[in-house]
């Protein structure tokens, strides 16, 4: 058997016998190079709740080249793609070695969900965000971990009347609708004002003539 | 730190998108029109050969200097990640038209018998490679009479390096496939091996030029580097961030500096490495400077002297000898080209 596919058994093997981590592995169409690996948001963060998947492509020269993973569920974090999923990550790239496993290298992406890097972003926006407002970025996650990675609505969450569209985005109602009222499309008022990161202490920083002059683009 | 010398390497070129050239405010390299004599007659004019000091070259010819480099280690299939033994003096040929300190201090080698070299692939795990093969090869080689206790101490010891590694908080069941690589090529010494015939010279160049069985190897030496650096309060005192000079734990020294493949080993690894393995190790430093002669050495006009550093564990055996050039380790030898070779 070659030195890759006796490691990557190896490592499914571990991974299915070990209880205590409750970090998942499994195949996707019987190929041990293409799996699918999952864990629960970890507790006290927006991503509580949440179950997480990510997609696991193992290379041809594994373990010498980096594993490579990308989210399958949507999150909502500076160092993820809010579009495409893909993470930023060292150990992904070039602080990656063969001593790492699919089962250490996830328990890091579940860290990562823990403890974001904005200064190091794979979503711009996202960390823009994040640095800006702390609370209304924990809001838009947790938005996010209901909405995609099945966590619980809070009960009073359940009774606000939400926006999905703006909750997603993470902005205020308010300020969408005002701009919406001057007769602006409501998704391109959404579009701009995620661009503008018109969130928290940004909002009197950023004129309602910068916003117009953006909405007529 | 056992090293007995105090002058540290000069560190590794690197890049950094400062050093790059405003490419509109330079002039030409050369003129088009000029011919190959042309720009052989303009001394240190030449990007392939190194004429003058780098400290006076113009940044763009730093830049192409530096392009070269990356370029000569790029992992070219082509370049194997171990040759086979050439001359040193092929390698003095290189740079006969280039600085002529380096050409004295090959002619200061030959004078001091060494008369060959192996070149490794430099894609950062030049170190480990060039190390892990005569490390083996010195056993390989070693007189038959004493062959089966050396080989057997090697084995004993490596298989210390487990525990070692356990200690520092690595997976057995993730390093054994690394760990059995090696300990398959010292069995074959012995003919102990029931899978693989045994090893012969050409067959530990072929074992080194296999790309999964070498880099388990190199990567099982980076993981007994780490694990020393890891278990020993020895090296805290010299871990420093390389690029920016900060202190650093032990922990994320390794993390960043040992553990990744591709990343140089610097005095510390080296030093860590021999250390756990109890192997005496020579780096020869061609470094294309011109040093004083140590006294009780006489000097000679056409030779430059080169600083040996000694990591002395004290295995009472021949040291291991690497050559360093900036940024690069290859295996020297006091044979120039190996008999046995020729023979496939």
């Amino acid at each position: 058997m070659d030195a890759r596919l006796r490691r990557v058994n190896k490592e499914i093997a571990d991974c299915k016998n070990d209880k205590t981590s409750k970090v998942s592995i499994e195949l996707v169409d019987n190929s041990p190079y293409h799996l699918v690996g999952s864990f629960d948001g970890p507790e006290g963060t927006p991503y509580e709740g949440g179950h997480y998947e990510v997609d696991i492509i193992i290379p041809e020269s594994y373990p010498f080249q980096p594993v490579k993973m990308k989210f399958i569920t949507k999150v909502y974090h500076p160092n993820v793609s809010s579009q495409s999923g893909a993470i930023c990550l060292d150990i992904l790239k070039d602080a990656w070695s063969p001593v790492l496993t699919l089962k250490s290298t996830l328990i890091s992406l579940q860290s990562l969900l823990c403890s974001p890097e904005p200064n190091d972003p794979q979503d711009a926006e996202v960390a823009k965000h994040y640095m800006t407002s702390r609370s209304s970025f924990d809001e838009t996650a947790r938005y996010w971990a209901v909405t995609y990675a099945g966590a619980p609505r809070k009960s009073e969450q359940g009774s606000k009347d939400v926006d999905a569209e703006v909750a997603m985005a993470g902005l205020e109602k308010a300020h969408v609708d005002r701009f919406e009222a001057l007769g602006f499309e409501r998704a391109k008022v959404i579009d701009v004002l995620r661009r503008l990161n018109y969130r928290g202490a940004n909002v009197p920083k950023i004129s309602e003539d910068r916003i117009v002059e953006e909405l007529l683009k | 730190m056992n090293t007995n010398n105090a002058t540290p390497p000069p560190p590794p070129p690197r890049m950094k998108a400062s050093d790059l050239p405003d490419i509109s405010k330079e002039p030409p390299l050369r003129e088009t029109t000029s011919s190959h004599n042309a720009s052989e007659q303009l001394p240190g004019y030449s990007i392939t050969t190194s004429d003058s000091d780098l400290a006076t070259l113009p940044p763009s010819q730093l830049f192409e200097l530096n392009q070269a480099a990356i370029d000569d280690a790029a992992q070219s299939p082509n370049i194997p990640l171990i040759g086979v033994l050439t001359k040193l003096e092929d390698l003095r040929e290189e740079y006969i038209r280039g600085n002529q300190t380096f050409v004295k201090q090959i002619n200061y080698l030959g004078q001091k018998n060494f008369l060959g070299i192996r070149r490794t692939r430099g894609d950062g795990d030049c170190f480990y490679r060039s190390f892990s093969f005569a490390y083996i090869e010195r056993l390989l080689k070693s007189s038959p009479d004493v062959r089966w206790f050396l080989v057997e101490d090697a084995l004993a010891k490596l298989s210390g390096t487990k525990s070692l590694l356990k200690r520092a908080g690595y997976e057995e069941a993730v390093f054994e496939d690394f760990y059995e690589e090696i300990e398959l090529l010292l069995k074959r010494i012995l003919n102990k091996a029931s899978t693989a015939p045994p090893l012969t010279q050409r067959g530990l160049l072929d074992a080194f030029n296999d790309a999964p069985v070498s880099n388990s190897i190199t990567v099982y030496m980076r993981y007994i580097t780490a694990a020393e650096i890891k278990t020993s309060p020895n090296y805290a005192p010299f871990l420093f961030n390389p690029d920016f000079g900060n202190e650093m734990d032990a922990i994320e020294f390794c993390n960043c500096f040992v553990d990744p493949i591709g990343v140089e080993a610097d005095q510390v690894q080296i030093t860590a490495l021999t250390t756990a393995l109890q192997v005496d190790l020579d780096v020869a430093y061609l470094d294309g400077h011109e040093h004083p002669f140590p006294s009780g050495i006489q000097a000679q006009p056409d030779m430059s002297y080169v600083n040996v550093h000694q990591f002395e564990n004290g295995d009472g055996f021949r040291p291991i000898v690497l050559l360093y050039r900036p940024g690069h380790y290859d295996v020297l030898s006091e044979m120039s080209a190996d008999p046995q070779e020729g023979l496939f």
